[in-house]
């Protein structure tokens, strides 16, 4: 009996959830919370070391895998970075990092916009 | 069972030799798909044992050993051997499967759909349990494996995967069907996920062991029963949280453990996962193929 009532709440829960999220809509990216600040610069530097050096290079001079970014992050706006490391560009084979939380997004981005052309 | 671990554990040196460690973020769910993709180039070897429990049946640990391929941003696919050990039975190789995902929008969305397509064919003593359709159940495991492994199972399985990122949040809905190829009707399940990592910002040291690199969470699933017929009513019907440790490294380990909700379902599934990704293994590929050209 107990299992019976167990298995009824499962379609109220998913339909709870998927009205809460829904309701939610999708993040927009707006100013970098972390503008020139040190501690999310040196966990930029860190996420970058982990998810985008193998393709970039250590320090984003590009490889045989994926090019340069040194010159791109400079001239683009923060916001921008931000939207362009969250979708990627599936078709040239840059992945969509939207699997990372919009903070760690945002501490990448401080970091890339320190490295020097 | 030993002997598939080996093999895995051989496989996963051998790659390490030739390519590079990943570093992805996987995602904690053993069952519930979200939208993200395997990278472009990457491969990712896991091996992923359950163990069943049910009252009159063997307790049994079911095994897949998946290797999965970022063919393209949109494009991933993936193969898997399947085996399992009864206790007081015996241990076999079940089957393979091959599966392919198509992310079909290429930018983030409010929800992100992702096609799935899988082509299966394994035998009845298959214990795996990476979907639950129909009425399958725990009766379906208590035949002896040299009774069920004479039935050949030919199956197509579709999901519509949908997939969305709030706040930090995945929230991930499969809608599940499957269909023998030569016989019976379609069958039907689902999967739910939502999970979160435990802090949205990394920490500014390195580190094994900070909040950024777990993830916990719940996933439900169970079977919708089949075509003609689509029920909660004599369906197994599971919850099970995840937690899921992202190594820096590449290594991702998981654990589930999961309780059936029904009748029909087994009493604990406990699911434990180990994978490691390696980075540019396609371009690592292609470069040997060329010099041997």
């Amino acid at each position: 009996m107990m299992r019976r009532h167990a298995i009824q709440i499962i379609p109220v829960i998913i339909l709870f959830i998927t009205a809460v999220y829904a309701k939610g809509g999708a993040e927009r990216p707006t100013e970098n919370p972390f503008q020139n600040n040190e501690s999310a610069r040196a966990a930029g530097q860190k996420l970058f070391a982990r998810h985008c050096a193998e393709c970039h290079g250590p320090t984003a001079e590009g490889t045989e895998r994926a090019p340069s970014l040194r010159e791109f992050v400079r001239s683009a706006a923060p916001r921008t970075l931000h939207t362009f490391i969250k979708n990627g560009n599936l078709r040239s084979g840059m992945p969509s990092w939207s699997r990372l939380p919009d903070p760690q997004l945002w501490q990448l981005v401080t970091y890339l916009q320190t490295l020097e052309p | 069972m030993i002997v598939i671990l080996r093999i895995a554990v051989f496989v996963i040196l051998a790659l390490g030799i030739v390519a590079a460690p990943g570093l992805a973020q996987e995602r904690p769910y053993f069952v519930t798909y979200d939208h993200h993709m395997e990278e472009p180039g990457n491969l990712e070897v896991a091996t992923n044992p359950v163990i069943g429990q049910a009252r009159g049946i063997n307790t049994f640990i079911g095994n897949w050993t998946e290797f999965e391929y970022g063919a393209k941003g949109w494009w991933t696919s993936e193969f898997y051997i399947d085996s399992q050990h009864t206790m007081h039975d015996n241990a076999l190789l079940t089957g393979f499967r091959f599966e392919n995902r198509f992310r079909l929008l290429l930018r983030e969305h409010r929800v992100n759909p992702v096609l799935y397509v899988e082509y299966e064919h394994v035998n009845g003593a298959d214990k795996t349990l990476k979907e639950v359709v129909g009425f399958d159940g725990k009766e379906d495991h208590s035949e002896p494996n040299r009774e069920a492994r004479l039935e050949h199972e030919r199956e197509l399985e579709t999901k519509l995967i949908l997939s969305s990122q709030i706040k930090g949040w995945n929230v991930s809905e499969n809608l599940i069907g499957v269909k023998n190829i030569h016989e019976g009707v379609w069958e039907f399940g689902y999967a739910f996920g939502i999970s979160r990592p435990l802090a949205l910002a990394a920490s500014a040291n390195a580190c094994t062991f900070c909040r950024e690199n777990f993830t916990a969470g719940v996933e439900l699933y169970g079977g919708l029963g089949e075509w003609g017929d689509l029920t909660f009513k004599g369906t197994s019907q599971y919850v099970a949280p995840v937690l899921a440790l992202n190594l820096p490294g590449g290594t991702t380990l998981r654990v589930s453990p999961g309780f059936g909700l029904t009748d029909q379902s087994h009493s604990t599934l406990v699911r434990f996962g180990v994978s490691h990704e390696f980075s540019g293994f396609g371009q690592q590929v292609r470069k040997v193929l060329r010099r041997n050209r």
